[in-house]
């Protein structure tokens, strides 16, 4: 066998070598490696999309909506993508390209700017803009030119700036493209000529006109953008907030408002202050002047700090940085590309600029996006709407608000996540996706984990939609999806549907409601005026019950709105107090008709005989004055309950003792054994398992002290007083339309009792308590109350039903630390009669809410 | 009239005597496999759809037109090597100023719609004038067995280098070695030769681009990349290796790789399509596609040790180790064993230029095998 012939066999030899070299590291990666490489294919395929779903409506009594959810979008900015296709933009930063240029050395005689004067700014006046856009028409070739001054990367970016502005003339923007991408090749030497003459030269015809026309197509294409700026600003509310503009106070943010230009402005300032800190922090941490390449591959190779660590990092790795550190250093990476890069990098991440954007607004910014409205982006949400607004033009209060909460894993509101074997079928359940079982194991536990980690809920954050959270909120939805590179979904193999919540229908009467707060704020203004209060210091609510059913037709209450100091911002007040416990609690003389009740049943009222009032009872601590109108005459019952004496009600609970009187608030419904609370759907009311307030003698317990219990009850218990039978409160009616089983009145069962009750109470307004306010005309049986609180002031009840012959109506009104001298009778009644009067304006509403009444 | 015919027939038998149809063949079966593999790579591209038909015509119309280029007179031949790898050094030389930059890289001429790579066209030209200089220096000095040809390769190299294109640059220094090593060079030379190229490329790191330091450094650190590498410089290397990966041992089925078909593995149709013929066959496929391939060079080695003269002998030895390099630097960059660089992998990667470079190649082991004993004497003139 020749020489040749056996090294043509060794060669042979050789490539049967590298064949099993590369075999072997396809067994490593095919095999051995296969199962981690799959992970890692999955991580790059899969995505989740959540469903999001729609949480029930709340609708009133009649059927109107108070609340729902509607498709809102976000509208967010991304500053890069606008300076890169905008006119504006793109011109501003070429005068900044090349102001900055002119400050760093590079050897270059480079106009310093477009214009002269100060730098460009947004809201500079369109004939700067224009100058500035001819001026980079007028830069010289040569500063564009491979063999010019300026370094590859510098000379890229200012190419980018100036070909743009010129592919905006409409006739030559193929050729100026063209001429951006080919420039090196058409020319091959640099010369002095503008660039803009040069394009022109080569597309119109006229030569004698060429520098002219494109002059002018240049500018028409900057003002039309201009224009199109200013509809962009038109679309956009007035709220728009400006980042960089704001003033930070305390944990908050208040935004100033300004126009769309100072905004972008803001913009470019953030964008050049963040950059500058990056390329700081930088420099703090890296040094132009390194060590040389190869003293790094030394380095890395025989490290001089030799301390053996855990993790010490492989000596391919350590040439791998060694590398890469010569890699990123590079003889032509300066300072000036850095900040450069800092600044890009900066501006590519999206500003939230408005939400919510109406669709109409949305279909003209995705239609024009691209071309007119480059770097706004819109994203869709839903959100609460509140079609039907109160009297001050805010969502009911009733209604409460909603936010985001994001599942904690233990949390039991995380739905469990199921995923089958179909997670790998196609739609019609035929094609498989060729995962393996091991493959297909593991997407399924990521994306379960992912479910979990970003499983977020739209909650009810305070009154209805927090209390019927559980019936308002849907359960979301979500598809597991293939995305390619560009995160374009391709494939959806597996989705559980979103469901939407449950509409609820509540018992509350949003014309009542009206009623109520416009009655409550008349007497209120009418409070504030005579008693020379500030209109901060007004506290008052008003609940108005179906007497006979529960129904809840109406709650409002004042103040309307709070003042946040911090934020400086008028925010709705949204606790309610006809059902929680707000200010301090006593009701005062508003209880004595439900002891009165109790009496006539131990028989307390009729046994022996009862002193006269003499504007006291008792002594020491353990005693209570009165003023009624009966002093030094005897009283019987129904004179004591019109005119509130107090004396004759502390003889009573002295008769009933404590567990008398405890007796009578618990039959009415006020006092509950052991729980603080009476669970309704979609309310919360509080109520006190026990005596609060052992502090408070016997006496000052008979006539209503000692006690609390909110205003939602008391109605219920005066509609107890009025139809002898205790009304379950009832604030949800139906739930996606089916009526929800109505629970059944409690009977009383006090016989006659409350005859002699009622006819106190039909006294009270005509010639009792309450004959100032002006109910004589109503058939109306009430109570007034006036309870002494701290600082001076008074608590003012006054609760009744009406007609007082055949019960349809109770309610409570109740204001709050009002001044002394202020009772049951004067304010609290006078929004009763501005209810009942406007009633009487509305004829439909007063039929549907006296239906079955004479 | 008989005899006639039979010596018609002769005649035209005696034109294709010794051709290698088996060789033509098996080409053209290692094509037809690159154009399914070009096809499932370019099936969900708008962009790219459309390339394995240009590839399939660009296949027929080089295997056709290479069998009249193996048909040159072996003197033609001699006599025209160098001029023929003048005007390819002269191709690559004027790429600077006429050539069209895509992708940072200056390597094609555009004519049209349609590109030529002249890199691709040097290479088997630069079998063609290595076999011719070292036909006759089977006992050559170091100077004429060694140092002559790494000038000659030197040249073609170092232009390919400045475009750049380090793969090219790179696949011409094994086929060099291999052609000197069948010349008869010693073997001290050529692991000295190797010992100094091996520190020259050292030395000359510094020098590298950024970017190629870059590369160089993801691949040094591939078992432990941080995400930003990985999205970054990295992407190629890692995306081709979670690719080949996940392909496991069956594969994913023809036309059906996710990470080809979701378009996370770049250049697939080019300087990745083994990692797509990977995903989609597993590790038995690549396996078997690895072995066709080296089976084909080996085959081109067998007729080489069937070739008597010289000249052939190191054409067809040249050109087996044309296509073994690019085998291991093609499939080496996919699996992660070389640093990544973008290499064709000739007959399977789309580009016609790259068809009609390996269709040279093997037009020139055609002409090596065919019987041309009038000619035998002219080669040992020239």
């Amino acid at each position: 066998m020749s020489r040749a012939k056996t090294r043509l066999l060794m060669l042979a030899g050789g490539i049967v070598f590298l064949a099993t070299l590369l075999g072997f590291r396809l067994f490593e990666l095919q095999v051995v490696q296969a199962d981690g490489l799959r992970l890692e294919r999955t991580r790059n395929l899969h995505g989740v999309e959540w469903l999001h779903a729609a949480r029930g409506k709340i609708l009133d009594a009649r059927g109107r909506v108070l609340a729902e959810d509607e498709s809102k979008f976000l509208l967010s900015f991304v500053y890069r993508d606008f300076r890169r296709a905008h006119a504006m933009g793109l011109v501003l930063h070429a005068d900044r390209f090349l102001r900055d240029l002119s400050e760093v050395e590079v050897g270059l005689a480079a106009p310093r700017g477009l214009l002269r004067g100060a730098p460009l700014r947004y809201v500079d006046a369109a004939a700067r803009f224009e100058a500035a856009a001819l001026g980079a028409l007028a830069l010289p070739m040569s500063l564009l030119h491979r063999r010019g001054p300026l370094p590859k990367r510098l000379r890229s970016v200012l190419r980018f700036y100036v070909f743009k502005i010129l592919s905006g003339a409409t006739t030559v923007a193929r050729a100026a493209i063209d001429l951006g991408r080919h420039f090196d090749e058409k020319y091959l030497e640099p010369g002095p000529e503008p660039i803009g003459q040069l394009l022109a030269a080569h597309f119109y015809p006229r030569a004698d006109r060429a520098a002219q026309s494109l002059r002018e197509e240049v500018l028409d294409w900057l003002r039309a953008q201009q224009a199109d700026l200013n509809e962009i600003a038109s679309l956009l509310s007035p709220r728009l907030s400006l980042p960089g503009s704001t003033v930070r106070v305390a944990r908050g943010y208040i935004s100033e408002r300004g126009s769309l230009l100072e905004w972008l402005d803001a913009c470019d300032r953030l964008h050049a202050r963040r950059a500058e800190r990056k390329y700081e922090r930088y420099r703090e941490h890296s040094s132009d002047v390194g060590p040389s390449f190869w003293a790094r591959v030394a380095d890395a190779l025989f490290p001089s700090d030799a301390a053996p660590t855990d993790r010490a990092p492989s000596l391919t790795r350590r040439l791998a940085n060694a590398l890469a550190a010569g890699s990123s250093k590079g003889k032509d990476a300066t300072a000036f590309e850095l900040r450069m890069a800092m600044r890009f990098r900066s501006e590519s991440g999206p500003v939230l600029v408005q939400k919510p954007v109406d669709f109409a607004d949305v279909v003209a910014l995705v239609l024009g996006k691209r071309e007119r409205f480059p770097g706004f982006e819109v994203e869709e949400e839903l959100q609460r709407r509140f079609p039907v607004r109160d009297l001050g033009g805010r969502p009911y209060r009733i209604l409460g608000l909603t936010q985001r909460r994001e599942l904690a894993e233990d949390d039991e509101a995380r739905p469990s996540i199921v995923l089958g074997d179909e997670l790998d079928l196609d739609v019609d359940g035929t094609k498989r996706l060729h995962l393996a079982d091991d493959e297909r194991e593991v997407w399924k536990v990521q994306i379960r984990e992912r479910l979990l980690r970003e499983y977020r809920v739209r909650e009810g954050r305070n009154n209805l939609e927090l209390k019927l959270d559980a019936v308002l909120t849907g359960r979301a939805g979500w598809r597991a999806l293939l995305r390619d590179r560009s995160g374009r979904e391709r494939y959806s193999p597996s989705h559980v549907a979103a469901h939407r919540g449950k509409d609820v229908r509540v018992t509350i009467d949003t014309e009542v409601q009206d009623l109520l707060l416009a009655a409550l704020r008349r007497a209120g203004e009418d409070m504030i005026a005579e008693r020379e209060l500030a209109p901060e210091d007004l506290r008052a609510s008003f609940t108005v019950i179906d007497a006979v059913d529960g129904d809840i037709l109406g709650m409002s209450w004042i103040p309307e709105t709070y003042r946040n100091d911090v934020l400086e911002l008028d925010i709705p007040d949204r606790k309610n107090p006809n059902c929680e416990h707000r200010w301090e609690p006593p009701p005062g003389s508003i209880l004595k008709p439900i002891f009165a009740v109790e009496g006539q049943l131990t028989g307390d009222v009729d046994s022996g005989e009862y002193e006269v009032c003499r504007g006291h009872f008792g002594s020491g601590w353990n005693r209570v004055s009165c003023d009624c109108r009966g002093r030094w005459k005897p009283q019987t019952l129904e004179d004591a309950v019109k005119n509130s004496c107090n004396s004759y009600f502390g003889q009573l609970g002295r008769r009933l003792t404590v567990v008398g009187l405890q007796r009578a608030l618990q039959r009415f419904g006020l006092l509950s054994g052991t729980e603080n609370r009476i669970h309704v759907p979609g309310l919360r009311i509080d109520l006190p398992g026990h005596v609060p307030d052992e502090r408070r003698s016997l006496l000052a317990r008979s006539i209503g002290y000692g006690w609390r219990t909110p205003p939602i009850l008391i109605a219920r218990a005066y509609a107890a007083l009025g139809t002898g039978a205790l009304p379950p409160l009832r604030l949800v009616d139906a739930v996606d339309g089916r009526v929800l089983v109505r629970e059944k009145s409690t009977p009383l069962d006090v016989g006659d009792a409350l005859r002699r009750v009622r006819i106190g109470m039909v006294a009270v307004p005509r010639d009792g308590t309450a004959r100032r306010a002006g109910l004589q005309g109503d058939r109306i049986a009430a109570k007034t109350g006036t309870a002494e609180v701290s600082g001076n002031k008074n608590n003012a009840w006054f609760a009744g039903y009406l007609p007082w012959d055949r019960p349809r109506l109770a309610f409570c009104v109740t204001f709050w630390k009002c001044p002394e001298g202020v009772h049951g009778g004067d304010y609290p009644a006078d929004a009763v009669r501005y209810f009942l009067r406007s009633l009487d304006a509305k004829p439909a509403l007063r039929a549907r809410l006296f239906r079955g009444a004479r | 009239m008989r005899l006639e015919v039979e010596s018609r027939v002769a005649r035209y038998a005696g034109v294709f005597a010794g051709f290698p149809f088996g060789l033509w063949i098996l080409a053209l079966v290692v094509s037809g496999i690159g154009v399914l593999f070009i096809h499932s790579a370019t099936l969900a591209s708008e962009e790219f759809h459309g390339q394995s038909v240009k590839q399939s015509v660009a296949i027929l119309a080089c295997a056709t037109g290479a069998i009249p280029l193996a048909m040159f007179s072996r003197a033609w031949l001699l006599r025209h090597a160098f001029v023929l790898f003048s005007l390819a050094v002269l191709a690559l030389l004027l790429l600077p100023w006429f050539g069209v930059t895509i992708n940072g890289a200056r390597r094609w001429y555009a004519f049209g719609s349609a590109t030529i790579q002249p890199t691709e066209f040097a290479k088997p030209l630069l079998v063609l004038v290595l076999a011719r200089w070292l036909r006759l220096r089977s006992r050559g000095g170091f100077g004429e067995a060694v140092f002559v040809p790494i000038l000659i390769t030197m040249l073609p190299l170092c232009l390919t280098l400045r475009q750049p294109d380090l793969g090219s640059a790179l696949s011409m220094l094994p086929i060099l070695f291999a052609m000197s090593w069948v010349a008869g060079a010693r073997p001290l030379h050529l692991v000295s030769i190797a010992v100094i190229g091996v520190l020259g490329l050292i030395a000359v790191l510094p020098l590298l681009q950024g970017y190629q330091l870059e590369r160089i450094a993801i691949w040094l650190g591939q078992n432990d990349l941080s995400s930003a590498e990985s999205r970054g410089a990295g992407y190629q290397l890692v995306q081709s290796l979670i690719a080949i990966g996940s392909g496991g041992w069956a594969g994913d089925g023809l036309f059906e790789g996710l990470q080809n078909r979701y378009d996370f593995l770049p250049y697939r149709s080019t300087d990745f399509v083994f990692a797509v013929i990977a995903e989609e066959t597993g590790f038995r496929g690549s396996l078997l596609f690895v072995a066709l391939y080296s089976g084909f060079s080996l085959v081109i080695l067998a007729y080489a040790y069937r070739i008597r003269d010289r000249f052939g002998r190191l054409l067809a030895a040249g050109v087996a180790a044309y296509f073994a390099t690019h085998l291991f630097i093609h499939v080496g960059v996919c699996t992660g064993l070389l640093p990544p660089t973008g290499l064709p992998l000739p007959l399977m990667s789309y580009g016609r230029s790259s068809v009609a470079g390996a269709w040279i190649a093997l037009a020139l082991v055609a002409h090596a095998c065919m019987r041309r004993p009038r000619e035998l004497s002219e080669d040992a003139v020239l």
